[in-house]
């Protein structure tokens, strides 16, 4: 078979499967929110300041609803399946953007590492269908100028690099780390003048993207929003990391943890990029560390432990790491299978209800705590692919996972030891 | 025992249960015409609450409860005149289990009426009549903006209710050192508690109940409601045997088709690329 026919026979399963999963599942409670703001702007002409997530957000969804806008005005009519809270052609609209992202970080990392089944371990991963496809959430949005950004750092593009990961910043926080670990480089190398030029453009990007917050709404952003990620918000969430689970304790959004957590990978950081000659490798591995960190320490929501499997697929390609793209491949399928089964119910995305099928591995007691150990296990394993020198991905690491996976499930769900 | 509803009185009781088994207690009482009703109902949060083996303090508002169990029942002049406390164990469930109760009172609330939108003073709730709300469709969330002061221990919920009924919750808070705004999100979606204190059983209330220390300022600065138009769901009769084939056409999707596609591409590139 032909390179080319390969390649296209992996982006048409990547792509029909998204869009049969889109055509009649969705999160319930994350569409409602993005359709309830979409349709206030299209209904009302009101700017919604109180859109649950970030602006760049929000004007992606507008731009891509707006096509949905004119279908309907041109008389189409829509049907709601099941429980869900938004119609289906609806909620198809809103994964649109996330699905074209996908194909582009296919694409990028094909045209990186030049290998079909590094990208394919990306487009195909059971966890990235599920958020983009499944779930509808926009984590994909997020990691495509994520990815360019590391791909322009290859290439020597430094200045142009920061660009794009100040815009992933801007879809989601997490974009800021690598933009804010080459920033630190700049500094170490006293390239000031750099510094100041990244600097520039994020002040001015971001003060873009938050225009229309100036005019009024800006302090229920802050309060709702920016304090919520600095771990100053009065709200105590849900978390599902391991310390909050075991602890009990309700963090305010971010947990304190994570201040310690995002200065010593900046020392490490530091200390590695001056003994490294290129400065992408250690950003690659230190924003994966930042991931990881991130899923230990703050709320952890499930979709963010999609942003370790670009990152690790591209470490592995620079470092040869092989074992390591194909473990991130069943750590997806592992996430994806939790966070279904454990977090929302299997009925939950299809139905638009929770609906448990299978008691055994759904409704169990203590079954975040099992989740919570399932997951850090994973990305204990993760790092050690990362940091140890490379292995080959095989079979022993799925029976270990399973091992760790049944073994919490035994000692805090039959045995109850801790009262999780 | 004999206590007036017209005194809108809030029963507090100390108990210790039991782990293993669950407890409950329920209410009973005559109205003004000496009818008899009972004022709990199932789904109550009294209900079926698991015995911890640690004391326990509980508070309940015996106005919301009656409210409740008898929607359309006038409490005027109603009494509440027996409490019964239960014991449940499951099927197959051996051993000594304990349900020690050692102290029951009843105190009146003391409600300080305000015009303004903004009080101080030392308060342990509080209550702001919103009117009566539009029924027709369903409440999808309430934001809202309030600058609040208390003591160190502050904690506190808000909850949006209508007559006695919860009908969304909002997270817990506490006062935050940057501001003293909080912009507070309620949805029915997190209701998992109910207030110790009821607005007016015939309008809607916005409450704010505090778990622990005082509230010593509070101005309610905005308030938005959210409704997501109800869309008739035209397949959600579904035959619940379907469920399971759709199920499958899920997992085939999410899992079997994408794990298939790359074992193939693993397969078919392992000699070009590895070697």
């Amino acid at each position: 078979m032909r390179m080319k026919t390969k390649i296209l026979a992996t982006l048409l399963v990547g792509l029909i499967v998204r869009i049969e999963l889109a055509s009649f599942a969705g999160h319930p409670g994350d569409l409602a929110l993005f359709a309830y703001s979409a349709r206030l702007y299209y209904e009302s002409g009101r700017f919604d300041y109180l859109f649950p997530t970030l602006p760049l957000v929000y004007y992606v969804q507008l731009a891509f609803y707006s096509l949905y806008v004119l279908m309907r005005d041109l008389g189409f009519s829509d049907l709601v399946f099941m429980f869900h809270t938004n119609f289906m052609v609806e909620g198809l609209f809103f994964r649109i953007p996330l699905i074209l992202s996908d194909l582009g970080i296919f694409a990028l990392i094909l045209r990186f590492t030049g290998k079909l089944r590094y990208a394919a371990l990306y487009l195909l991963n059971p966890l990235i269908i599920y958020l983009t496809g499944a779930w509808g959430t926009y984590d994909s949005l997020m990691m495509l100028p994520l990815v360019y950004g590391f791909v322009l750092l290859a290439k020597n593009e430094r200045r142009l690099a920061s660009v794009p990961f100040i815009i992933a910043g801007l879809f989601k926080l997490f974009g800021f780390v690598p933009f804010g670990l080459l920033a630190i480089e700049n500094l170490v190398h006293r390239k000031w003048k750099e510094f100041g030029l990244q600097l520039g453009t994020a002040v001015g990007l971001t003060s873009l993207s938050f225009a229309p917050y100036f005019s009024a709404g800006l302090q229920d952003f802050y309060v709702g929003f920016v304090l919520r990620f600095l771990g100053l918000s009065g709200a105590s969430t849900r978390a599902y990391d391991v310390f909050a689970i075991f602890s009990g304790a309700r963090f305010a959004g971010s947990s304190p943890l994570i201040w310690p957590g995002v200065a010593a990978i900046a020392i490490l950081f530091v200390l590695h990029v001056r003994k490294s000659k290129s400065t992408i490798q250690p950003l690659v591995l230190w924003s994966l560390v930042g991931a990881v960190a991130l899923n230990a320490f703050s709320q952890s929501e499930p979709q963010w432990l999609s942003w370790v499997i670009p990152l690790s697929i591209l470490y592995a390609y620079m470092t040869k790491r092989t074992g390591l793209a194909y473990y991130s491949y069943f750590y997806g399928i592992v996430s994806a299978f939790l966070s279904i089964t454990i977090l929302q119910s299997a009925g939950y995305l299809v139905l638009g209800t929770p609906l448990v099928f299978l008691n055994a591995i759904e409704a169990f007691k203590g079954s975040v705590a099992v989740y919570a150990i399932t997951i850090s296990s994973m990305l204990l394993v993760l790092l050690g692919y990362v940091f140890v020198k490379p292995v080959r991905f095989k079979v022993e690491i799925v029976a270990l996972v399973c091992l760790v996976y049944l073994q919490a499930y035994f000692w805090l769900s039959i045995m109850r030891i801790l009262p999780v | 025992m004999n206590l007036s509803l017209d005194r809108d009185p809030l029963i507090t009781f100390s108990i210790t249960v039991s782990s293993g088994v669950s407890y409950g207690i329920r209410f009973f009482g005559t109205t003004n015409n000496n009818a008899s009703f009972a004022a709990w109902h199932e789904g109550s949060l009294l209900q079926h609450r698991p015995g911890l083996g640690t004391r326990q303090a509980t508070s309940v508002n015996l106005v919301a409860e009656s409210s409740l169990a008898n929607p359309k029942l006038s409490l005027t002049g109603a009494r509440i005149t027996r409490v019964l406390f239960y014991l449940e164990a499951p099927a197959l469930t051996s051993g000594n289990f304990v349900l020690a109760l050692y102290d029951l009172h009843a105190n009146s609330i003391l409600r300080t009426p305000a015009d303004s939108t903004e009080v101080s003073g030392n308060f342990t709730g509080l209550i702001a009549d919103m009117g009566p709300t539009s029924t027709g469709q369903g409440l999808f969330q309430v934001f809202v903006g309030l600058d609040i002061k208390g003591s160190p221990d502050l904690s506190y919920t808000l909850y949006f209710t209508q007559g006695a009924s919860v009908v969304a919750q909002a997270y817990t808070y506490a006062p935050k050192i940057a501001t003293t705004y909080e912009l507070a999100l309620l949805s029915p979606s997190l209701v998992n508690s109910a207030p110790l204190f009821t607005g007016k059983i015939s309008s809607s209330s916005l409450i704010v109940r505090p778990w622990a220390g005082e509230i010593s300022f509070f101005r309610l600065d905005s308030v938005e409601f959210r409704f997501l138009s109800a869309s008739p769901a035209s397949h959600a009769g579904l035959d619940p045997s379907n469920y399971t084939s759709l199920m499958f056409y899920y997992f085939v999707f999410l899992f079997v088709i994408p794990v298939a596609m790359v074992s193939l591409l693993v397969k078919v590139f392992k000699d070009a690329d590895e070697n």
